[in-house]
């Protein structure tokens, strides 16, 4: 059994302990350009340019493509090779923070774990956060991970209710406090980092229908905690906005799920079994449904997990014909609404022989890779197992045995190098 | 052309500085529009620009076009500079948003180049540290091999493949899957 111990403290809405929201951030450069392909022989204009520029370019280009600019040319495959190089070409998926299991004699703080699913052994991630100060890191839950920036939540104030954002690069071991303090309230519901490629982010707090108190003795109503608006900070500005809802229909916000960046649009998954779109400005609210097959027997889907996964909106999901197996999905136009079946795997298959129950209650994903056609996911009840499953081969490794973890909030990483940090982080 | 600012009497009256092209035009421009080149800044901050700064890396097309981008830019930067002192709310944040729209505009059509051009644009942005353009410049060129098979990026910038075809083979093996 999990014992959350400040919770006995906490009003009974409290969730704190239960968030797990990522976004793997789309490139704000993404927008749609001609490609241009010229017949006409010529020189190779990238002769001109000095190693160092060449990086420059390749540093802009996703992991994908960066792979293939191996095979281009000697010169590319050398600068991409080298190992000084690493910290400037973008990343892909490095590993997964998972709460540690509970421990009886601890102070009541979470403790995470870091465990590299790259398969290169380069990864060593201080997932004890030691590069903070003692007063930042003994109550700090980690909230979401975007584009190598981790948010988190650190109660670093007398009052065990009040605590502040920090927002910490841990390949750089740089960090920023959000200039706020925050009491803590069920009004206040899920909180989203959302960088670009600017060095610059935004916060979202979605702010839900509850009861400020979140007492259900004090015999008002205690509301639905359907979302009400959301407050949203940018670092450019330093300036929090406060919008209203614009969504057409009263959504709440699936609490253990994450969500996705997409060119300055964050998505979100609701329990209606749509996910919810809001710009960086609070302006342009949008609702999508779900995929549903034709004719699926069943009156709704599963909970969904919504990631980013070359650059495209992906979905995991129960499949609604039977219900045996685990559907994802593909947006491959994020303005349009339909969505394209990918890939089904039964879930006994995932399970890898390993005992499980039906479905996705007992089979977590936890990321669908960011570059490759590959999902991970947690199974077991209780004891658990970080897995992954390769869509083209169909193979299913076991990558850790987590023990009991604290709770299911588990953020897939992606190291970042440079700094994104305003001002360069305090250190 | 080579009057890069003149009719402006606001720029007029602020303080102006002389850049000279490697085939020799000049263009006047405000400080403000030369100092986003931080290479110009430098020169400014140490005094030698009196008589105006030679360029000899930049032809005088790429100039006229480094410097229209600078303008452009250097003005959102005086819109952003001057109401962030009072900025307070939604207000602000409307109209920085129409800055951004504009600019975002102004850069999409700035890129509508031909490739020779937008390598010389790189090459320029970098000699005169212009952090901006050379990132607008390298992620254009950077979504032009996005997707693409090695291949396809050699035949559009005419690389030549001087791999081994075994190195080819071995590459291609150890990450078979962005290959798919």
């Amino acid at each position: 059994m999990r014992a959350p111990p400040a919770a006995a403290r906490r009003p009974r809405h409290h969730l704190w302990w239960r968030w797990r929201w990522l976004a793997m951030a789309g490139s704000s450069g993404a927008r749609k350009r001609k490609a241009r392909r010229t017949r006409r022989p010529g020189p190779d204009p990238t002769a001109l340019l000095t190693d160092d520029l060449v990086l420059e370019i390749l540093a802009r280009v996703p992991y994908r493509s960066l792979r293939r600019c191996l095979c281009v040319c000697q010169r590319w495959r050398a600068l991409i090779s080298h190992p000084d190089n690493t910290g400037r070409l973008p990343q892909t998926l490095a590993g997964v923070f998972y709460p540690m299991p509970w421990d009886p004699d601890d102070d009541g703080s979470h403790r995470y774990g870091f465990c590299n699913v790259s398969g290169t052994g380069l990864w060593s991630i201080d997932a004890a956060f030691s590069f903070l100060p003692d007063s930042e890191r003994e109550r700090l839950f980690l909230l979401d991970c975007c584009n190598g920036l981790i948010l988190c939540r650190s109660y670093r104030f007398a009052d065990d209710n009040e605590f502040h954002y920090l927002v910490v690069n841990p390949a750089t071991e740089k960090w920023v406090a959000v200039p706020v303090t925050r009491r803590w309230s069920n009004k206040v519901q899920t909180v989203r980092l959302d960088p670009g490629v600017s060095p610059h982010f935004y916060v979202f707090e979605f702010q839900a229908d509850y009861d400020e108190d979140g007492s259900d003795d004090d015999g008002d109503d205690d509301g639905d905690g359907h979302v009400l608006g959301v407050k949203i900070y940018s670092s450019a500005t330093g300036a929090w906005i406060d919008k209203q809802s614009g969504w057409s229909m009263e959504i709440l916000l699936q609490m253990d799920f994450k969500s996705v960046f997409l060119d300055g649009v964050m998505y979100v998954i609701a329990t209606q079994c749509v996910i919810g779109a809001v710009d960086v400005m609070g302006e342009t609210w949008r609702i999508i449904e779900f995929p549903r097959s034709e004719g699926s027997p069943f009156y709704d889907t599963g909970p969904g997990f919504l990631d980013l996964s070359q650059g495209r909106l992906h979905l995991a999901n129960d499949d609604d014909m039977v219900g045996d197996k685990l559907a994802i999905w593909v947006l491959e136009d994020k303005d349009s609404e339909e969505w394209t079946l990918k890939h089904t795997v039964l879930f006994k298959h995932l399970a890898g022989g390993k005992p499980f129950g039906f479905g996705i209650s007992d089979i977590t994903v936890v990321a669908i890779h960011p570059d490759r056609n590959m999902v991970f996911y947690i199974i077991g009840r209780y004891e658990k197992t970080l897995m992954s499953y390769e869509m083209g081969s169909g193979k299913v490794s076991i990558i850790r045995d987590l023990g009991r973890p604290y709770d299911d909030h588990f953020l897939p990483y992606v190291p970042l190098f440079s700094n994104l940090l305003p001002d360069g982080g305090n250190q | 052309m080579a009057s890069a600012g003149s009719g402006d009497e606001k720029a007029a009256a602020a303080a102006m500085i002389t850049l000279i092209s490697s085939d020799n035009e000049k263009f006047e421009v405000t400080e403000a529009t030369a100092t986003l080149s931080q290479t110009i800044r430098h020169m400014i901050e140490d005094g030698c620009t009196d008589g105006g700064v030679p360029l000899p890396n930049v032809t005088s097309k790429i100039l006229a076009r480094v410097i229209e981008y600078c303008k452009k830019h250097a003005t959102a930067a005086a819109g952003e500079e001057g109401s962030s002192s009072s900025f307070s709310d939604a207000a602000f944040l409307e109209v920085d948003r129409a800055f951004l729209e504009e600019l975002e505009e102004f850069d999409d059509a700035f890129l509508e180049v031909d490739r020779a051009t937008l390598f010389d644009l790189i090459l320029a942005a970098n000699y005169l540290d212009i952090k901006g353009l050379l990132n607008l410049t390298c992620q254009k060129v950077a979504d032009s091999v996005k997707g693409k098979t090695p291949e396809q990026i050699r035949e559009m910038y005419n690389i030549v493949n001087d791999l081994t075809p075994e190195e080819e083979a071995e590459i291609r093996r150890e990450t078979q899957w962005a290959f798919e």
